[in-house]
């Protein structure tokens, strides 16, 4: 006896930059549902400009989608099948059926505190909606201003351990870092963060690569607090920093930004890898503010650089290594870094483009996050500055 | 030797390869020392080291396993194994690597985990290719085992397991030291229960024993009064010392409900040194005439929000037993009034257990005699209900004045010491006069 074969997804992507938050909504949705052929979707995902009335947007999308599972964020910018909507630049929308899948998400606003705990919270609630299945993958999207988002990602492995796979972003508002939203059905949540859980039965794998290479020695981190790198081999964090990048006076720190997002650390991990971690800014205590997760004292960092070649140059392995695991996927879900972007200037179109032409005929959907989420060894699954990829 | 331009690069290449490792290994070693130094509940210091692990070693799963004694394993903390899994019994100490590990007391390296059946169940199922097996040593013994895996196939080293070996030595350390100490806070637990049982046997007793006494003089008094009732004699006599007795054992009653804070006698705020002012006299009259007491009140006023009739109780009970104490005939008294910052309060471990400050700033009733004093053993009991070393006296003063500082969220301080007299300090927290909070509770 044959097996039958498993229903396949269908996915289909929308945008739209209509002014009016209900219309562009209504536009994205409609055009996204076009290829499900009259289908009813099981997951909607949306990311949008933080600019629009998001719960206007959210009824213009639902007016279309109807009661469909919807999820998403406002970030930095959209990646929507080869397009790139910059910051203020609109609305993507990918609607999709269920296939093989089955979709659960749950959700919290105004979480303070304990990060694990939300990450446990979250994460059993969604399983339990969604039910058991041999695989899984738990996408993530939280809020940028929480904290350490690591917590966050732990709470989250604690109960998924290493057969489910954690992907995802944090949600931005276009580099203010004053309020991001979360989209969970119709409500918009702040200082919020939401598990989909994506019950499969076969292995869903999370791709990761960023593009920097070391430039500098290894360093022990000595003092760590909070948010912030207090010292690097017993020295001021900012000082040793502008050490390895020989320069010959010390950065202004309204200058730190526009040189750190060029050179991030790099966390060295056992095979020689680096997880990217950003320096947001420098204080006058010469200690270095990290953007979502700080290394822990007595990991070993590296000072990277990178071009905006070396950079983009990751697109086709990020995507034919997902692709490769998932050779009938319907959609190629990414999350990229706002800082990516950035460096990128006014080539940033061609990280959509580049990942919609090695994707051949697979819509990308996805968007430019404030840290990346993609475990793929050990517990540490937070990313700056770095592009990942899952495959449904 | 001269390099020449390959060599040199290669030469350059594996000196920078052997700094990283150093620079690695140094790293791992500096976080697990920093987290095993860390002062923290052990569960706590336990799932610390496995989270650093599992990032530092980029294992998928990290588990601390323990030797049940029934021939399985219990699972002391782990990273990686989902919560259905982690309640499985794990029963690798019989066949598995755990038990390799254990019985050579060194590591254990599993290259190739798929289809092993040495792999225990919850792992295999997890997909789990390659794993180390590690034994915490240890001074006297092997204290659990150390698992590290991966699911992907990327085997752990020789070198990672020597460095895995010197973490799991110090982690033993650290779990004998929590194990020395956890056992060292249970047997004073059992102390102090077995004291409390002692204690409560001794109040019980004593309890019954007073109410028996008082039921039996009503009984007795009530009995003769039938009598003569019967003989058709005056019975008024009998009916009021059976009244005498009724009046004392509600007297009791009422002292021990004190004592266990639920005299629910109305509280208001009232000043501390007019009212102990105002009962001074009455307080006086009791002291032995040799006694010489002397006031130090100060000019303010300190307002606490209290029952007026519990606080002149303290104060009576207090300076009677320091007069009670002061048994050589000459003696002296000092009774004092003070404001003190809630920083500067000591409380007592043995009186008041766990007290912290509710209030900023506290108003202390000191009263400091030159008795006899008391050793560590007498102290200890001293609060006890029914507790006196005196001939008469029902054994209740210090009790009462334990538990009405107790329900007005204070506390009650000594220090003593034979032959040199005490200072009993009542320490209640000061409140700000209103019109509002003067209304009785």
């Amino acid at each position: 006896m044959i097996d039958p074969a498993p229903p396949r997804v269908r996915a289909g992507t929308g945008m739209s930059g209509l002014k009016d938050a209900f219309e562009a909504g209504k536009a994205a949705a409609t055009e996204a549902m076009d290829p499900l052929a009259g289908e009813s979707p099981a997951l909607v995902m949306v990311f949008a400009t933080p600019r629009y009335d998001l719960p206007a947007l959210l009824a213009g999308v639902r007016s279309v989608t109807g009661t469909a599972l919807l999820v998403g964020s406002t970030g930095s910018g959209e990646i929507i099948k080869g397009e790139y909507l910059g910051f203020g630049g609109g609305v993507g929308v990918l609607a999709m059926t269920s296939g093989p899948y089955r979709f659960a998400a749950a959700s919290a606003g105004e979480i303070s505190g304990d990060l694990d705990k939300a990450g446990r919270t979250l994460a059993r609630a969604s399983r339990a909606q969604a039910g058991s299945s041999p695989y899984a993958a738990a996408l993530l999207i939280t809020d940028s201003l929480l904290g350490d988002l690591q917590q966050f990602v732990q709470g989250v492995y604690r109960i998924t351990g290493p057969k489910v796979a954690i992907v995802g972003g944090a949600a931005g508002d276009e580099q203010q870092f004053v309020q991001s939203s979360i989209f969970h059905d119709d409500a918009v949540l702040h200082m919020g963060a939401l598990v989909l859980w994506i019950a499969s039965d076969r292995p869903l794998k999370v791709v990761t690569r960023h593009g920097w290479d070391p430039i500098g020695a290894p360093l022990l981190v000595t003092r760590a607090e909070g948010t912030e790198i207090a010292e690097l081999g017993g020295r001021s964090a900012a000082a040793v920093y502008e050490d390895q990048l020989g320069l010959t006076s010390t950065l202004a720190p309204e200058a730190f930004w526009a040189t750190s997002i060029l050179h991030p650390f790099g966390l060295l991990q056992p095979d020689g890898r680096h997880v990217i971690r950003v320096a947001r800014s420098k204080t006058e205590r010469g200690t270095l503010m990290i953007h979502g997760c700080v290394p822990s004292v007595g990991s070993a960092v590296q000072v990277m650089g990178g071009s905006v070649d070396s950079l983009l140059g990751v697109t086709d392995e990020v995507v034919d290594d997902a692709l490769d695991s998932q050779p009938d996927a319907a959609v190629l879900l990414t999350f990229s870094c706002a800082a990516r972007a950035m460096i990128f200037g006014e080539r940033a179109p061609e990280e959509a483009r580049h990942l919609q032409a090695s994707a051949g005929a697979v819509p990308t959907f996805g968007f430019y996050c404030c840290a990346e989420f993609a475990r793929t060894a050990g517990v540490l699954g937070t990313h700056n500055a770095t592009l990942t990829a899952v495959a449904l | 030797m001269r390099y020449g331009g390959p060599e040199r690069r290669l030469a350059r290449d594996a000196a920078l390869a052997e700094y990283r490792t150093a620079i690695r290994d140094t790293t791992r070693l500096n976080r697990l020392f920093a987290i095993l130094s860390e002062p923290a509940p052990l569960a706590i210091l336990v799932d610390r080291v496995l989270l650093a692990l599992s990032e530092m070693f980029a294992a998928d799963i990290v588990a601390l396993l323990q030797p049940s004694g029934a021939g399985d394993l219990l699972l002391l903390g782990a990273i990686g194994l989902p919560e259905e899994l982690a309640g499985r019994p794990i029963s690798g100490l019989e066949d598995g690597y755990a038990a390799v590990a254990i019985n050579d007391r060194g590591p254990v390296l599993v290259e190739s985990a798929l289809g092993d059946p040495k792999i225990d169940s919850q792992f295999a199922e997890l997909g789990v290719e390659t794993a180390t097996w590690l034994p915490v040593l240890g001074s006297q013994e092997v204290l659990g085992v150390l698992v590290l895996a991966r699911c992907q196939p990327v085997p752990f080293t020789r070198s990672d397991a020597d460095m895995l070996m010197a973490m799991t030595y110090r982690i033993g350390l650290v779990v004998e030291r929590a194990r020395a100490d956890e056992a060292g806070r249970r047997l004073d637990a059992r102390l102090r229960q077995a004291e409390k049982v002692e204690s409560l046997g001794r109040m019980a007793a004593a309890i019954a024993h007073h109410f028996n006494n008082k039921l039996t003089a009503v009984m007795g008094s009530l009995e003769l009064a039938l009598d003569d009732l019967a003989a058709g004699r005056d019975v008024r006599v009998e009916i009021a010392n059976a009244q005498e007795a009724t009046r004392q054992a509600s007297t009791v009653s009422q002292l021990m409900l004190s004592y266990l804070g639920q005299s629910f006698q109305a509280r208001e705020v009232l000043d501390l040194v007019a009212t102990c002012r105002e009962a001074l006299p009455d307080v006086v009259r009791s002291l032995p005439p040799t006694v010489r007491l002397r006031t130090e009140f100060p000019d303010a006023a300190l307002t606490v929000r209290a029952s007026e009739v519990e606080i002149r109780q303290v104060l009576s009970n207090l300076l009677l037993n320091a007069g009670e104490a002061i048994d050589t005939g000459e003696g002296k008294i000092v009774l004092s009034i003070r404001e003190v910052p809630a920083s500067q309060i000591v409380p007592s471990p043995l009186l008041s257990p766990g007290w912290t400050p509710k209030a900023s700033s506290y108003a202390c009733l000191e009263i400091l005699d030159n008795g006899s004093g008391m050793d560590a053993q007498l102290l200890g009991n001293a609060f006890d209900p029914f507790f006196t070393t005196k001939f008469t006296g029902r054994g209740l003063g210090l009790p009462v004045v334990l538990g009405v500082v107790r329900a007005h969220h204070g506390t009650v301080t000594v220090d003593s010491e034979p032959g040199r007299g005490s200072t009993f300090r009542v320490f209640l927290p000061l409140t700000v006069s209103t019109p509002e909070n003067r209304k009785p509770e």
